[in-house]
């Protein structure tokens, strides 16, 4: 997959990148991630034991932070040029809690897979804008660029000193690789039976239309106040105030 | 005698806290720790922290408490998809598959993830735990509680006589008529965040006028016993859970303002919404003055409770401490949803036969932060450190040159507020302090203001207001005196006011330290108190988030503990 990853980011690069919309939507997809992979770092260095990995992990976390507010204004730019601009939420991305499910060592691999992936789709999206000309684009990828290197670089170094020896830093990349690719697999099957159900639930849905007309008659939208205790009445015993809201 | 945790989950706002034998241990919100902004998933994290805290095992617990009831919220949900058929056909598969793909089972989850037999894990109602968490930690032994959200199972308002650790339920509004939700429409129309830009607009409505009167008698109707009425036609919270408000909104008051654009106040279209948003806060107050004046009217007492999301509007609470005739108004700090959590644990905890739990006194609830792992990476980091004798003479010197200072001391605070454990710190009396603050850090709308924090023994010298019950956690405002407002430009907000902070020794220690050090130098003993955070970030608990939060704003120093960062200007 890491192999075909270049050659593919050059081959999709000029649809990719045509629209603006379009151009927005990916930019502000690679900010999440950014953001993502931002939240996964500073959790790790709050758990692994070593400060010398913290303190790397919260510079990396720290170079996230700021590809991810990049990425976010040049897609929110972009997406102000477009005829139809798309709508893009805020640049908010939830934790995959990647050191607690993974281990440190497998967490380093998976991040080290990832920044290169990353360097190799960012270096065919510099080459694309250099040869149509498009100087911010270029700039913005090309700086972020060199981040990814050092992030490559260091995650491999910290990963081999953390393995021991060569063999199991290969073992712990090919496991990493094919959780990952589990993971693909489920969200793909996830997808999918997402949209079974929709088309499931909407029928179900057509089928309850003749509920909501005895829903509106039996149960209508009450109006001001409901439930007045007669003024006077004393309050109950603590467990029978206690007992009525238990389960 | 027992051991409680309470939960709340699900829709913003996820917390844990624990009592045990009738005592507030510890209570933590999830986006602490997990660093997502207003998490919602359910806070095993937070309640393993709490756990940890007090060293007891899950399976010691005699009960975990959810602060809602799942079969009641799903019967809610049902029969408002279907009451508004067809128009809730899109929301139906997601609200299906939120509803009995997860939230039902919270109970399940529950007991399954704390390893306890499935009948200690019990639950309580939403607007019921509300009206606990607030009642039971206030300083009164008989008062009337008014809770007020977007919406629990059923109600979005309900009123409640607690007397001594009983609760009474008097009355409630239905959903889908909610105060919580008109703030939440309006919020979105104003192009702000729901749950999130609730601040911004009352920060935004000093800037307006309410001359919208008209317009708002059509999009909620106050009625005379004190409840209200929504004008549904206006709003689209009953078919759309995202935006919240519908096309006859727009008709009525114009095109709703593009989330992200840049403020122009100076100009007539930002000025209308300044406008939109003055007259929904004047509606809003009005609104709960009556709620206020019909529960003074049915439970007699002096005394009252504030609870859930509206009742973090602190301009809202300080007309109603002023005009509603209560003595004395409480809000517990964190009054949204995270507060269910608290409510759910105390209600358990006293059925259980615990006694009621003292008066709140410090909302430092959380955890401690670890010095000496913050000096090893700090040091890792290439980061000079140096450690100090008197760190909070040390932060009033450092504040004294003019300088921002994150601290960091203590247990992270309980709820939305940063009350001096998790702040940055500044000296209030230079407008151009905002700015900077605004600049490096923050980020913030213009129009939103900053608070400051003053020796509780020393308040009325700067402001037109004595301590009380809500000053402590800064949910209510006081207009600043006017012969000090040149002293206090940073902090005094469009309309003269000011979100203040009372400090005593007892509740937050390490702040009033620090403005003790300030008095004895001879400065003002008032710092402008903002939350130590980046936008869209929680703010900071752990030696870590301190250090990211270094690494990321250029504040000029960091006090963590009895260590400070300094860097070189």
């Amino acid at each position: 997959m890491s192999r075909l990853t270049g050659p593919l980011a050059r081959l999709l690069s000029p649809a990719v990148w045509r629209w603006p919309g379009h151009a927005a939507r990916k930019l502000h997809a690679f900010a999440l991630a950014e953001h993502g992979s931002m939240l996964d770092l500073r959790l790790a260095a709050r758990m692994t034991s070593s400060p010398a990995r913290a303190a790397a992990y919260l510079r990396h976390a720290d170079d996230e932070a700021r590809h991810a507010q990049m990425f976010g204004k040049r897609a929110r730019k972009l997406a102000g040029e477009a005829r139809r601009p798309p709508a893009l939420g805020p640049v908010r991305a939830d934790s995959e809690r990647l050191f607690e499910r993974l281990g440190e060592r497998d967490f380093l691999a998976f991040v080290h897979v990832g920044e290169e992936r990353a360097r190799q789709q960012f270096e065919a999206y510099v080459d694309y804008f250099r040869a149509s000309g498009r100087e911010r684009e270029e700039a913005l990828f090309s700086a972020i660029l060199v981040d990814e290197r050092r992030h490559g670089a260091y995650t491999r170094a910290l990963l081999e000193e953390l393995a021991g020896d060569p063999a199991e830093v290969r073992r712990a990349l090919r496991r990493v690789t094919r959780w990952e690719l589990g993971r693909r697999w489920l969200r793909a099957g996830r997808a999918l039976a997402e949209r079974v159900y929709v088309l499931a639930t909407l029928t179900v849905y057509v089928l309850a239309a003749p509920l909501a007309l005895l829903v509106r008659v039996a149960r209508p939208i009450s109006r001001g106040w409901r439930g007045v205790a007669l003024p006077g009445a004393g309050a109950p015993s603590r467990t029978a105030a206690l007992e009525r809201g238990g389960e | 005698m027992a051991r409680v945790l309470g939960i709340s989950a699900h829709y913003h706002d996820a917390a844990a806290a624990l009592v045990i034998d009738g005592q507030l241990v510890a209570a933590i919100q999830q986006e602490r720790l997990s660093r997502i902004k207003n998490d919602p998933s359910l806070p095993f994290e937070a309640a393993r922290a709490c756990l940890e805290f007090a060293a007891i095992e899950p399976g010691s617990l005699d009960a975990v408490v959810f602060y809602e009831r799942p079969f009641d919220k799903l019967e809610r949900v049902l029969v408002n998809l279907l009451r508004h058929l067809p128009r809730t056909w899109r929301q139906f598969p997601r609200a299906l598959a939120s509803q009995l793909g997860d939230k039902l089972w919270v109970l399940d989850q529950l007991a399954e993830e704390f390893d306890v037999p499935r009948d200690r894990v019990i639950c309580h109602a939403h607007h019921r735990c509300h009206a606990a968490s607030a009642l039971l930690l206030s300083p009164y032994d008989d008062a009337a509680a008014l809770v007020v959200d977007g919406v629990g199972e059923h109600c979005s308002t309900s009123l409640w006589h607690g007397r001594g650790a009983a609760l009474r339920e008097l009355m409630s509004v239905d959903f889908p008529h909610s105060l919580g939700l008109l703030y939440a429409g309006l919020t979105a129309y104003l192009g702000f965040a729901v749950n999130e830009g609730e601040y911004k607009v009352m920060g935004l409505a000093a800037w307006g006028a309410p001359r919208l009167r008209d317009e708002f008698d059509r999009i909620i109707r106050l009625r005379a016993d004190g409840s209200y009425e929504l004008g549904l036609e206006y709003f689209a919270h009953m078919s759309d859970a995202q935006l919240g408000f519908g096309p006859a909104l727009e008709r009525l008051l114009g095109p709703r303002r593009p989330p992200g654009r840049p403020w122009a106040l100076d100009s007539a279209e930002d000025r209308r919404y300044a406008d939109v948003a003055a007259t929904l806060q004047q509606v809003l107050e009005e609104a709960l003055l009556g709620l206020c004046r019909r529960a003074r009217a049915e439970t007699g007492s002096d005394n009252l409770c504030l609870a859930g999301g509206v009742a973090l509007n602190a301009l809202a609470n300080a007309r109603i401490q002023r005009e509603s005739g209560f003595a004395r108004v409480f809000v517990q700090p964190a009054a949204g949803d995270a507060g269910g959590a608290l409510g759910a644990a105390l209600l358990t905890a006293c059925a259980l036969g615990d006694p009621r739990p003292p008066p709140l006194g410090s909302a430092a609830l959380g955890l401690p932060v670890d010095v000496d792992r913050c000096r090893a990476v700090a040091g890792e980091l290439g980061l000079a450190t140096r450690r100090v004798d008197d760190p909070a003479a040390e932060a009033a010197a450092l504040l004294v040159a003019d300088r921002v200072v994150a601290h960091v001391r203590g247990r992270f605070e309980w709820g939305p507020r940063a009350l001096g454990q998790r702040s940055i710190l500044a000296r209030p009396h230079l407008q151009a302090t905002r700015d900077r603050l605004n600049r490096v850090v923050k980020r913030r709308e213009p129009f939103r203001p900053f608070a400051p924090a003053v020796l509780s023994e020393r308040t009325v010298e700067y402001f037109n207001a004595e301590p009380d019950d809500m000053t402590p956690f800064m949910t209510t405002v006081a207009r600043v005196r006017d012969d000090r407002r040149d002293r206090l430009a940073a902090v005094t907000h469009e309309d003269g006011t000011a979100r203040l902070q009372t400090v005593e020794a007892s509740r937050a220690p390490e702040l009033h330290a620090v403005l003790a050090a300030l008095d004895a130098g001879g400065a003002d003993p008032v710092v402008l108190n903002t939350s130590l955070n980046g936008p869209g970030e929680p703010i900071v608990a752990s030696a870590e988030d301190a250090l990211a939060f270094w690494l990321r704003h250029g504040v000029d120093a960091l006090v963590v503990e009895d260590l400070v960062i300094e860097r070189t200007p």
